[in-house]
């Protein structure tokens, strides 16, 4: 056997003699019964059929408690749902023989909507209330309410997704592109019926991922192990293109109402949230987006009074994947464009508003935490409202504006400018990995190299700069004399999922404390040195009617947001003039692999916001052209020395901050994204 | 179906079926894997090489076009000085390269070098368009194409 991994190859670039390519066979309805299915008796006998009642184990993934099959048995939930898999050595005849296979279904009516739904579509509800919001409501000076939507997150990473098998002696070795290699093993253990022990998982090269490959990838590693496990023959599962797009999954669409009741001054009162996210036929990780939804929707602003209730609605899609913010970033969304048009309706500018009603040390959030440290937005605020001459425009964009009659030519151009502000936590905050034990191992060898060995997987190579970096600085070892061992699960402790800023807050962390228990043994004991150090998660918050006990996402990172936009009279077209994020996550490491990372997280967010399914064009042959100048500071007033999260700052904050600007600059409100010239053109209709 | 064409340099005759992809071809056959299949619809310039002496998407590129045609894979192109120069420009310019789309990326870069030794910012932009890939280190590939160019003027 000549198999073997090495730098640069990404999970398609596999091959071995004799291996078998596996396509799928999908559903074409949205929800229905199997009533039959025939497959052609003359298939070649090189072509193996697997279905569901083949599956030697579990037919199932897990996730955090909720599960969906790995192959539908009598029912499918979504089109693209996957009823059978087909293995040969030559994928054309394959194609051939899928297409000649008949599968009948008894169809039912779909679900298809998030706003109209059934009892038995609701996955999962919260409800948060704190105050009095009732008798609140009725004593509100003033209420005013919005309804905010944000569409879904597309999948559109360029390396497809994928998984190839095959048996080394008695051990499956299963190459999988994933954020969560020990998933991947659990997964395919309990599909084939045999024990973790009998399986190594190797990550190859990825290119980012955007939280797309938290989970997914675990599904089509069971596909191919499948395959190996019948046939004892290699096997490799590439999806093809459109199955990437249409199939894998994309982050959850949210619509969120808003009733806020305001008093004399413009200050909130109360505010009664409602909140609905479609997660999708299957609710992996519905509870996790449900919690941050709930969260991120109160916002940083101080209320008495509030009510909050969220549900997760299946529909019959393809169930929804992790993606940036996992549910922070549609909740920042509804409640950071709330705040600006509650300020605009009282006629208070929107820095002052914001900065009015943040919430200060002493006060308690809406999951009913006492706020124990200086929180800095009010700083983070002012300097990027200086650094942008936020007030200034803002007001003159505003005075020209109301000059105006409607969109009209004008030789004057149409700008706008938004503010939003947000925050982020690190990890996972719901159910799911109470008690887990994370580790990371080190070892100094006699030559003075140094060897890190976690199942931490670094897309785009920061993390493992970043991880190197930390031992180096503490044990005196020069970069070059580091490795970091090919992230997987043979020999190497489990580290948890790479998402959600967790390669810095969770596995840094790690290397660090087991760096300094290197360095205490260095030179008391002979080489090599081996030690590695656990960290073991906290108790998940709980949700109790009323309540919302425990603290959430220690350390905090925080982020005040400006855009400037030009709006195009004519063609309704939208140019971004400026962008200008102040955050402060702590010690940041490395600025400019920092600033880089928030450079493409901006760009990320301008795609959601603007183009989603409608322009699949825009990012790639329009976008591009006009990358907005960006500018980024980092300030921390507390001087904290411990690094927080960066990545989800700017998808939550960007959106709700170009929305505002683009309301300023039309003089139409927009309260859904994506928007397109299209949009704003149905909404001069209807205002 | 015997078609003999020039592979990096090399003559090669192979025998394919007419319509099977170039990229197929360079990939399974020839084990070139730096041409990568994406989206087999040319849209995400993943799989791009030189068709003789242009930059052409390879999963476009039927097996019965390649008759006494000249390929040239990014394979090859790596070991040419013009590659060197592209690469130390991009990596003075801190570009973090991504190590699916980079070698597509450097085989655009030449060829818009060869027609533009000087390029702006928009025309980098505008060659570079073509490519979808969520690395988007946007600043550091503009400056560090610049780069490329200034190096290449100098070598030549």
């Amino acid at each position: 056997m000549t198999f073997s991994i090495s730098e640069g190859m990404f999970v398609e670039d596999f091959f071995e003699d004799g291996m078998l390519h596996v396509i799928t066979l999908r559903s074409t309805v949205k929800r229905g019964k199997i009533v039959s299915v025939k497959i052609p008796e003359e298939i070649p006998e090189s072509v193996t059929v697997i279905g569901a009642k083949d599956i030697p184990g579990n037919n199932s993934i897990e996730v955090f408690g909720r599960t969906m099959p790995v192959l539908a048995s009598d029912f499918v939930r979504y089109t693209g749902e996957p009823v059978l898999l087909l293995a040969g050595p030559v994928e054309k005849t394959l194609h051939e023989i899928i297409d000649n296979i008949e599968v009948s279904y008894e169809e039912e009516t779909p679900w298809t909507s998030i706003k109209n739904y059934s009892k038995e579509q609701v996955a999962e509800e919260r409800i948060i209330v704190k105050g009095n919001p009732e008798q609140a409501m009725v004593d509100a000076f003033q209420i005013i309410e919005g309804e905010y939507t944000t569409d879904t997150q597309v999948n559109r990473t360029i390396d497809p997704h994928g998984a190839f098998t095959l048996y080394h002696g008695k051990i499956l070795k299963v190459i999988s592109p994933t954020q969560w290699p020990f998933h991947v093993k659990s997964t395919v253990a309990g599909v084939l019926g045999i024990s973790p022990r009998s399986i190594s998982v190797h990550v190859p090269e990825m290119s980012p991922s955007l939280e797309g490959k938290l989970w997914y990838p675990s599904l089509l590693a069971a596909h191919a192990a499948l395959i190996s496990y019948k046939t004892g023959k290699p096997a490799k599962i590439i999806l093809r293109y459109e199955e990437n797009i249409l199939f894998t999954p994309s982050g959850a669409s949210v619509y969120i109402s808003n009733k806020t009741g305001i008093n004399k001054e413009g200050n909130p009162v109360v505010m009664d949230i409602s909140i609905t996210a479609d997660t999708g036929a299957y609710p992996i990780l519905a509870r996790e987006l449900l919690d941050r939804v709930c969260i991120a929707s109160a916002g940083v602003y101080a209320c008495k009074n509030m009510r909050v209730q969220g549900k997760i609605i299946l529909t019959n899609t393809p169930p929804a994947g992790s993606y940036s913010g996992l549910g922070l970033a549609q909740g920042f969304f509804s409640i950071e464009t709330h705040t600006s048009r509650i300020s605009e309706l009282s006629q208070i500018d929107t820095y002052n508003w914001k900065r009015a009603n943040i919430i200060r040390k002493g006060r308690h959030t809406v999951t009913g935490d006492p706020v124990v440290t200086e929180v800095p937005l009010e700083e983070l605020l002012s300097r990027v409202v200086v650094n942008s001459d936020f007030q200034r425009k803002r007001a003159a964009y505003e005075l020209l504006r109301k000059r105006r009659n409607g969109i009209e030519e004008s030789p004057i151009p149409y700008r706008g400018i938004g503010l939003a502000t947000a925050f982020q936590g690190n990890s996972f905050i719901g159910k799911g990995e109470e008690g887990a034990t994370y580790s990371v191992r080190l070892r100094l060898d006699k030559d003075g190299s140094l060897t890190i060995f976690n199942s931490g997987v670094s897309e785009d190579g920061k993390a493992a700069a970043i991880w190197k970096n930390t031992a180096g600085e503490i044990l005196g070892i020069k970069n070059e004399n580091i490795k970091l061992e090919i992230a997987g699960t043979e020999g190497i402790p489990n580290t948890g999922p790479s998402t959600l800023s967790r390669n810095i807050t969770i596995i840094r962390k790690l290397i660090e404390r087991c760096s300094q228990a290197v360095k205490k043994q260095r030179f008391r004991h002979p080489l090599p040195i081996e030690l590695s150090r656990n960290i073991h998660l906290p108790r998940p918050i709980e949700w109790k009617p009323g309540i919302f006990n425990g603290k959430i996402f220690p350390p905090l990172s925080w982020v005040a947001t400006v855009v400037e936009v030009e709006f195009n009279a004519t063609t309704l077209e939208v140019e971004v003039r400026g962008i200008w994020l102040c955050i402060d996550a702590g010690k940041i490491l490395d600025q400019k692999s920092a600033r880089k990372r928030i450079e493409a997280e901006v760009l990320y967010a301008l795609e959601w916001a603007s183009s989603a399914l409608e322009a699949d064009d825009i990012l790639y042959s329009e976008k591009i052209l006009s990358v907005p100048p960006i500018y980024i500071e980092f300030f921390s007033k507390s001087k904290r020395n411990q690094p927080g999260g960066i990545e989800e700052l700017a998808m939550s904050s960007v959106p709700s901050a170009l929305i505002s600007a683009i309301s300023q600059a039309t003089g139409y409100f927009l309260d859904s994204i994506p928007f397109s010239p299209q949009s704003i053109q149905r909404l001069m209709e209807e205002q | 179906m015997n078609i003999r064409f020039t592979l990096n340099g090399q003559d090669v005759l192979i025998d394919v079926e007419p319509e099977r992809r170039v990229l197929n071809i360079l990939r399974e056959d020839f084990g070139y894997f730096h041409a990568r299949g994406t989206c087999y619809t040319g849209e995400c310039g993943a799989c791009t090489i030189f068709f003789n002496g242009e930059i052409a998407p390879s999963c476009l590129i039927p097996a019965f076009t390649l008759r006494e045609s000249k390929v040239i894979t990014f394979e090859w192109f790596s070991e040419t000085e013009d590659c060197q120069d592209i690469i130390k420009g991009l990596a003075d310019a801190g570009y973090e390269s991504c190590k699916y789309c980079t070698p597509a990326r450097i085989l655009v870069i030449h060829a818009l070098l060869e027609n533009n030794p000087r390029p702006d910012e928009d025309e980098i932009l505008r060659a570079l368009s073509g490519m979808r890939c969520y690395c988007s280190d946007y600043t550091s590939l503009i400056e560090g194409v610049k780069n490329a160019g200034l190096i290449r003027n100098r070598r030549r």
